[in-house]
């Protein structure tokens, strides 16, 4: 008894103990809540890629400076201007000199190194650190094909672009879309394909038949749009590696506005007979067609959810254009835009958080997004006439074209667009001729 | 210390080099917590067998050992706070986007350069209790804190505890609080216990009994050696209360400050769930010494998260936030501060 006494006293004050002991961690201190900040491009340096030979090291610089451009387009990012470095070039083998990156207000440094091995290859290594923490982020090194060089360059920024947002990057990735040429009334429409940055630009098409609304496949590997060839417009297939094109089934109407489930499998699109529209799936391996809409009305642009088990469309059912949420395999439609003016276009993030769409009212058009439930929109960007928004494969930016009223005679000027989800950073895609309907391809996408 | 060529070619992996420096940190915390706790009751358990007395003994034993808890809760945190902030910088990301370039030969996974572990740890053990001493030190020694940080992570707190009140306070005071006080830290670590318990303890435990009974009437910590030890954990600082306006006063100054440098993650997916809470030190200039990331076992560690954590933390740490233009006097309240990012109200949907 007299021995259980003095432990069970002290088993008590053990427990004191443990809890005067665990309270000061969460008693003290100031509390502080943050709930405003600066949008403000995060500084980062990024240093020119070390080479040994004069080929590497110019090579080096090149891969330097689209990492920074790719940086820098997404707005998240402000590459520092090298010629304020304190260490230009450092070797990416030793432990930076962090003092020297912080003087230059440097968040973020990016060192890396190229080199052309025996075998012919290029062999790119790269290293991001975090500043003001003086901690190594992450790092790889990629060997490919010299004439790779700029795909390497997006990877290394796609990296670095994850590792600091939490989100993969969508440097890697490519436009398809539709370039056009001449006068209005004899308006020459070719589809295109080129980087995300604009950069290596090639047509697909010769331009003798006119082509619309271009989408990728899940896989990047297939390009649907519609053509109309000897005057019929149909639903393509075009393979981007090997350039086959076919038609995508003979219907007795007018196909349009197709695009790929998530999976690849299918393609829903809309056919138009007897004045009346309605949203078909095609299952490309066994070619079945399905109807999943039928109403008076007209009910167009279909888009899956990511998931593959809704789809949003257009519809006029309700008086005015509207959008309207779906099963994958059709049944009850639910609107989910009540705005004022007319909806359209509606493109469902890969994120899957958010639905894209073009509004139209009082004769103006916006680009914007709303939540899949139709809460929240917002406009992103207003103007005389811009449309077809495209997500990028992480669901962050939006790209879309806009096309400047036209002078008299001439064709109106019609450009694409990117803009991110706050709606602060619109940049224009240079391309070499006008341009419409841009289609965002899927990340690693394969080089056709 | 690495060489270029350790780096490139037998380096670390990142994890390796990461797991380094993650376990020491994650030793130091259990360790610190540990023995203060178990080591006190056992050895007082010893004594007291069977007998009544003893067991009186082992009362008053550990009513000194509460004393010292007092002292050792603030000290613990500190310390922790220290050894974390090493350890989220640990915090590393695979990188599988290695495999994602289909034709392009992915030959390996980059060699990491060891992170040498050694310059961002150190300033962490050193720094533990006594601010305004310890603040040179961190930055400056390296190689022995690191020594430091993985044996003795018990010790640390010892220092403080029985003698040398959490409070800062110079030289000036020792004399009452007597005692190892002024042994080097080292040695402190040394003799964490045992040797508090015996002379000083009853005396500790009226003082601080009084001091209990007292404060409200002279709130004043004054100099006197005594009120400071018991007053340690319930009212950190020697000056007067603060009123509610004073502390406002405070928060705002933090607050507007680092709302500057936050760049908030706003483009994220569920960016209004990204709350993300830091434990920062702070050094009596005002600069913030470190800062830990107060995980939320609820939620998965996802890359959002994580960029979401970095983003708050790079706020804290930015030159151009720091330092904070907090009233010296008062640093008591602020040399631990608990910030809570919140991008939610940034949405703008």
């Amino acid at each position: 008894m007299k021995r259980t006494s003095p432990s069970l006293v002290l088993a008590a004050w053990l427990m004191l103990f443990l809890v005067l002991a665990a309270l000061p961690a969460t008693a003290q201190g100031l509390k502080v809540d943050i709930t405003r900040g600066q949008l403000q491009p995060m500084p980062v340096a990024v240093v020119e890629f070390q080479g040994l030979s004069p080929d590497a090291a110019t090579r080096g610089k090149e891969i330097a400076d689209v990492v920074s451009a790719d940086l820098e387009r997404s707005g998240l990012f402000r590459p520092l201007d090298r010629r304020a470095f304190l260490d230009p070039a450092g070797p990416i083998t030793v432990w930076p000199n962090f003092n020297n990156w912080r003087v230059v207000n440097a968040q973020a440094l990016v060192v890396g190194a190229t080199e052309f091995q025996a075998d012919g290859q290029l062999r790119v290594e790269f290293r991001l650190w975090d500043v003001y923490a003086g901690l190594l982020l992450t790092g790889f090194t990629l060997s490919s094909a010299p004439a790779n060089w700029r795909r390497v360059a997006h990877l290394v920024a796609d990296e670095i672009y994850k590792r600091l947002t939490g989100e993969d990057g969508y440097f890697d990735t490519r436009i398809v879309y539709i370039s056009e040429s001449g006068p209005a009334q004899r308006r020459v429409k070719r589809l295109a394909i080129m980087d995300q940055d604009g950069e290596s630009h090639k047509f697909l098409t010769d331009g003798g038949a006119l082509v619309l609304t271009p989408r990728f496949s899940p896989s990047a590997q297939e390009i649907t749009y519609l053509s109309y060839f000897n005057n019929k417009p149909r639903v393509y297939l075009f393979n981007v590696s090997t350039g086959a094109q076919e038609v995508l089934g003979d219907f007795p109407g007018m196909t349009f506005a197709p695009r790929f489930s998530p999976d690849g499998n299918k393609v829903v699109m809309s056919m138009a007979s007897e004045g009346n529209s309605e949203i078909y799936t095609m299952d490309l391996r066994t070619r079945e067609v399905r109807r999943l809409t039928n109403h008076p009305a007209i009910d167009t642009a279909p888009c899956y959810s990511p998931d593959g088990t809704r789809i949003v469309f257009e519809s006029d059912r309700g008086g005015s254009q509207q959008l309207y949420l779906m099963g994958a395999d059709g049944g009850e439609a639910k609107r989910i835009s009540f705005g004022e003016g007319h909806y359209g276009t509606p493109v469902w993030s890969p994120r899957g958080d958010l639905i894209a769409f073009t509004r139209i009212y009082q004769g103006r058009f916006a680009v914007g997004v709303m939540r899949t439930d139709g809460s929240g929109a917002r406009i992103l960007a207003e103007d005389y006439l811009i449309e077809a928004p495209t997500w990028s494969p992480n669901g962050r930016v939006l790209m879309f074209f806009r096309q400047q009223p036209s002078t008299a005679g001439g064709a109106a000027r019609s450009r694409l667009y990117s803009i991110d989800l706050t709606g602060y950073n619109e940049r224009e895609i240079m391309t070499p001729l006008d341009a419409s309907d841009p289609a965002w391809s899927p990340l690693g996408a394969k080089k056709g | 210390m690495f060489t270029p060529r350790q780096i490139v070619n037998g380096g670390l992996s990142l994890a390796d080099a990461d797991n380094r420096r993650d376990a020491p940190g994650l030793r130091l915390e259990t360790a610190a917590l540990g023995p203060a706790e178990g080591d006190g009751p056992d050895k007082l358990a010893r004594p007291g067998p069977g007998r009544l007395h003893y067991a009186v003994g082992a009362a008053v034993l550990a009513h000194i050992a509460l004393l010292g808890v007092f002292q050792f809760g603030l000290s613990f945190t500190v310390h922790i706070d220290d050894t974390e902030t090493r350890v989220i910088p640990v915090e590393v990301v695979n990188i599988d986007d290695i495999t994602r370039p289909q034709e392009q030969r992915v030959v390996a996974e980059a060699p990491r350069p060891p992170p040498p572990p050694l310059p961002p740890t150190p300033p962490a053990p050193a720094a533990a209790e006594t601010p305004p001493a310890a603040i040179a030190p961190p930055p400056v020694a390296p190689p022995e804190p690191l020594v430091a940080a993985l044996p003795p992570p018990v010790p640390a707190p010892a220092p403080v505890p029985v003698p040398a009140p959490p409070v800062a306070q110079p030289r000036p005071t020792p004399p009452p609080v007597a005692k190892p006080a002024p042994p080097s830290p080292v040695l402190a670590r040394a003799q964490p216990k045992p040797k508090p318990k015996a002379p000083p303890p009853p005396r500790d435990f009226d003082v601080l009994l009084r001091d209990l009974a007292t404060r409200p009437e002279r709130p004043q910590g004054e100099v006197a050696p005594a009120p400071r030890e018991g007053a340690a954990r319930a009212e950190p600082n020697a000056s007067p209360k603060p009123t509610a306006t004073e502390i406002d006063g405070m928060v705002e100054i933090v607050r507007r400050k680092i709302e500057k440098c936050w760049n908030p993650p706003v483009g994220a997916a569920d960016a209004g769930q990204l709350v993300v809470r830091l434990a920062v030190s702070v050094d009596p200039d005002g600069t913030v010494r470190g800062a830990t990331v107060l995980s939320d076992s609820s939620r998965p560690e996802t890359p959002y998260l994580q960029a979401a954590a970095e983003s708050a933390r790079r706020a804290v740490l930015n030159r151009e936030c720091n330092p904070l233009p907090l009233p010296r006097d008062r640093y008591e309240l602020w040399k631990e501060l608990e910030l809570s990012f919140n991008p939610k109200e940034l949405l703008g949907r």
